[in-house]
């Protein structure tokens, strides 16, 4: 890698990397595995730098990398279940995180990707290369799942139109 | 407070309560650099071990001394009919012009076109090989779904003795079992296979073709040698977003864009993982949902357009090469490979007008469609 390259590439490490994590940690709900994934990617990222420094969006491309690292490891290792739930407090949010984490993996990308990264639908279905009409499907099935899930812990949430 | 707005919010505050790691660019670089320099050492192994291979085999055939075959050959059975279409639906088997109706009170499952005829399963388990000429004789049974057929004569399927699947490889030139061995890997129930949610219309992971069969879950992939009637895992694990790797036995995660300029297409990218072991390759995961043809070197895909119709797209393996099938106004949907290059496609019109389906014969190096007189009644196999 060139002097100027290297430094272009730090500096995408040190811009992107928290940003990142937090996608893989919300993706994953394991604090390791998510630093495992941020590992690969940034490596897969150095290893194609020329090639994504000149894209309009070099986080874009890393974010997709990300993703599929996320995909390739549920393929890898369907049988390990839901991912491990780090309890750290039992806050609101750590709630519905804990039942989003619950949901198929699927789901739960496009949970992530449309809600915590704000991707458009279209995007959504780019990141995770599926058609449009799934990642409508998907949510809409998380979103069911989530409101029977909640509703077992007692904490609901109403859902528009709801009294 | 709607769905919604609770994950984003709760999204957003599990993530403000992390801490990131540190991470050191020039720790990520080194590991780039292992990475890369890896990649090159093991495709130079691969190609010294195919030297080796090479020599060996040369060596053998100066020594004249070809040593005990464990399985027949298979038979080197020409086409008899050229590119003939090749299609199963409610009233049989069709090879071109020619009709077989399936044995009284079965209804077909599976099917694939061989050189010398076409295996197929049925409603009740049973393998049927139809050959070109002649009555359909049953040659076995088969877990559902887990049937396939290569090039050339040899057809392979899964069979389930006691608790556990046998893989089964048959000769039909010669009408024989070639090779019976447990299957390895587990979890190779259909419901096991291609069945995460990334798979529309998944065909399962299970082919022959270049002396192997590849079969294999979602947790791992295996190559079966026919010859040496041993099974290897294959590697899944390599990295995103590359052209395939054609050094033999190198599996690879391809990534293919496919870009039209035309306005009505949506720029698309089709991901899949690819298990490469000789010319063969297979799906892991796919979508939009899609087959490879026999050999492996072709990837059918329907790509959803604007208006929620469907075109059929061909992307060569090797090269990238995205072919489009049906540019027109109609929904698709892949039947079955055929022989040689063809593919066979049905179509529906957007309207849901009964009587206006059609199938086409698509001749894939052409990048041609012609269609295909049927009854009418609407053909009923998916991708085998």
């Amino acid at each position: 890698m060139r002097h100027g390259a290297e430094e272009e590439f730090t500096a995408f490490v040190h811009a992107q990397s928290a940003s990142l994590f937090r996608t893989a940690y919300l993706l994953t709900g394991d604090h390791r595995r998510a630093e495992d994934l941020l590992r690969r990617t940034l490596v897969k990222v150095c290893l194609h730098w020329p090639r994504v420094s000149a894209m309009e969006q070099p986080r874009g491309f890393a974010r997709r990398v990300l993703v599929h690292e996320v995909v390739s490891l549920w393929h890898r290792r369907p049988s390990e279940g839901p991912p491990m739930v780090l309890r750290e407090g039992d806050s609101a949010s750590r709630v519905v995180w804990d039942a989003v984490l619950t949901l198929p993996p699927r789901q739960r990308a496009v949970l992530v990707l449309r809600h915590y990264e704000g991707l458009t639908g279209a995007e959504t279905a780019d990141v995770l290369g599926i058609a449009v009409g799934s990642v409508e499907s998907h949510a809409h099935a998380a979103g069911l799942r989530l409101a029977d899930l909640l509703a077992g812990r007692g904490s609901a949430p109403r859902t528009e139109g709801a009294a | 407070m709607n769905i919604e707005e609770l994950v984003r919010r709760s999204a957003d505050e599990v993530a403000s309560n992390l801490l990131p790691p540190d991470t050191d660019p020039a720790t990520i670089r080194t590991a780039a650099r292992r990475t890369s320099r890896r990649r090159f050492a093991a495709a130079g192994a691969v190609l010294a071990v195919g030297l080796l291979v090479a020599s060996l085999l040369v060596n053998q055939h100066r020594d004249d001394d070809p040593g005990p075959s464990p399985v027949p050959t298979p038979s080197p059975v020409p086409f008899q009919v050229d590119n003939a279409p090749v299609w199963g639906d409610v009233d049989g088997i069709h090879v071109g012009d020619d009709h077989h109706p399936l044995p009284a009170g079965l209804e077909l499952r599976v099917l694939a076109p061989l050189a010398n005829g076409v295996v197929f399963g049925d409603s009740v388990g049973q393998v049927w090989f139809q050959p070109d000429s002649g009555d359909a004789v049953q040659i076995g049974r088969y877990e559902p779904r887990m049937l396939a057929g290569g090039e050339g004569t040899l057809a392979a399927w899964m069979e389930r003795v006691g608790g556990s699947l046998e893989l089964v490889v048959f000769d039909t030139a010669v009408r024989e079992e070639v090779a019976r061995s447990r299957a390895r890997g587990g979890n190779l129930a259909p419901d096991g296979i291609l069945n995460g949610d990334r798979v529309a219309n998944p065909g399962p992971f299970f082919h022959v073709g270049g002396g192997l069969v590849i079969y294999g879950s979602q947790s791992s992939s295996w190559a079966y040698d026919i010859a040496k009637q041993v099974h290897r895992e294959l590697d899944r694990d390599l990295p995103y977003g590359q052209p395939v790797d054609h050094a033999p036995g190198i599996s690879a995660q391809l990534n293919v864009s496919l870009e039209w300029d035309a306005p009505n297409f949506f720029s698309r990218t089709v991901t899949f993982w690819v298990v490469h072991e000789g010319p063969l390759s297979s799906a892991v995961g796919v979508e939009p949902s899609g087959a490879f043809n026999h050999a492996g070197t072709r990837f059918a895909a329907v790509v959803d357009v604007a208006g929620g119709r469907h075109h059929v797209v061909v992307v060569d393996v090797g090269t990238g090469r995205v072919r489009v099938l049906t540019p027109d106004t109609r929904l698709s949907t892949l039947m079955s490979w055929g022989r040689g290059d063809e593919l066979m496609v049905q179509q529906f019109p957007v309207s849901g007008e009964r009587g206006k389906d059609r199938l086409l014969a698509c001749a894939v190096s052409r990048a041609t469609c012609r269609p295909v007189a049927f009854a009418g009644r609407v053909p009923m196999l998916p991708v085998a």
